[in-house]
């Protein structure tokens, strides 16, 4: 076994062992099992854009009634404030 | 007069070319033309205007107010959206700024902007699925050595030759950071990522800038195991488990 192929195969071995397994990091919208929930996002934490801006992160204050955050569904008409976000019917 | 004539006429219009309003715009007893025409032009540069002071909040409470209204009006006016996506606008504000005569004094501003708009990048940067790095055994070793890396989508890698990245933190809400204590004359390698929805920065050292950079440039396993020797299983497992590489490929043997 060459060098090279030593250091490889030490490398792979590690990186097995941290046990990665494939995971999707793609943004939770249209995810089965969250909505949109609008009114209980604290400032700078909302996860997408309104029409004061077009950001996750970019609400300016508390509260604001459109601004929304994903939640496990059905949760969001048990808080205080909150209002699920309609999906936008698809073009046809 | 074409439409397309006319919405080229009315953008240059709004970011400095003089235009004669009564061309294009019917005034009344109300509102002449032009005062119509300022009142679209003054939107769009309000619009542009916040945009850029959301994303540069930093560079903006370095040089105040004032001063960043005045070099974000003279910047819009050169520099205005030209792609469909509005995340775009306002990528070449840093170099714009490493110009602008009385900006100067503040060395370190272009590097703050910079930051900043790789940071705005980040978060605006399509996410990516990960690769499933369990399966790695099942590969020839030919295919193993053959490996390319991909560092995350989001990923910048930059160096400055100021603590750009602790004047940012110190100017953060809640930061634990002295303002007053941070040597700024000192280099720095930095990694910028976003993973879901947490943005990061991290140090690096010289080896993990270095090793990131061969991996950016697709350098396969076999030539990073050359490279990197001995430290290549620890390079690998660290940039592994922080997320900053994502993914794999094995090329398709010919």
């Amino acid at each position: 076994m060459s060098e090279n192929n030593r250091i490889v195969q030490t490398a792979l071995t590690g990186i097995m062992a941290l046990g990665l397994v494939a995971a999707s990091s793609s943004a939770m919208a249209g995810k089965p099992g969250m909505e949109k929930c609008m009114g209980i996002a604290k400032a700078g934490q909302n996860d997408c854009g309104t029409s004061k801006h077009a950001c996750a992160g970019m609400a300016k204050t508390d509260a604001d009634k459109e601004e929304w955050l994903y939640i496990p569904e059905g949760s969001c008409n048990k808080i205080v404030g909150g209002t699920v976000k309609a999906a936008k019917p698809k073009a046809k | 007069m074409s439409l397309d004539k006319l919405q080229q006429d009315v953008v240059k219009a709004f970011f400095g070319d003089p235009i004669v309003a009564d061309d294009y715009i019917i005034g009344d007893d109300v509102l002449t033309a032009a005062q119509r025409f300022g009142i679209y032009k003054g939107s769009v540069h309000g619009v542009l205007t916040q945009a850029l002071s959301d994303m540069y909040p930093v560079c903006k409470a370095l040089v105040g107010d004032s001063f960043f209204d005045h070099v974000t009006s003279k910047f819009i006016n050169k520099n205005p959206p030209d792609t469909a996506f509005f995340a775009d606008f306002g990528g070449g504000f840093s170099h714009f700024l490493s110009h602008f005569e009385s900006a100067k004094s503040v060395e370190y501003l272009a590097d703050m902007a910079y930051l900043e708009w790789l940071r705005h990048n980040a978060w605006n940067s399509k996410n990516q699925s990960a690769s499933d790095f369990s399966t790695l055994e099942t590969y020839s070793v030919t295919q193993q050595m053959a490996m390319v890396f991909s560092l995350a989508e989001t990923a910048s890698l930059w160096q400055s030759e100021y603590r750009i990245d602790q004047l940012w933190d110190a100017h953060q809400e809640e930061s634990a950071i002295d303002l007053a204590q941070i040597d700024i004359f000192e280099h720095l390698k930095l990694l910028i990522w976003r993973n879901d929805y947490t943005l990061h920065m991290h140090k690096l050292t010289a080896q993990q800038f270095s090793f990131l950079n061969a991996v950016q440039q697709g350098k396969p396993l076999e030539i990073l195991a050359e490279e990197f020797t001995e430290t290549l299983p620890e390079l690998l497992s660290i940039s592994l488990q922080n997320a900053w590489i994502r993914s794999y490929e094995i090329p398709i043997s010919k």
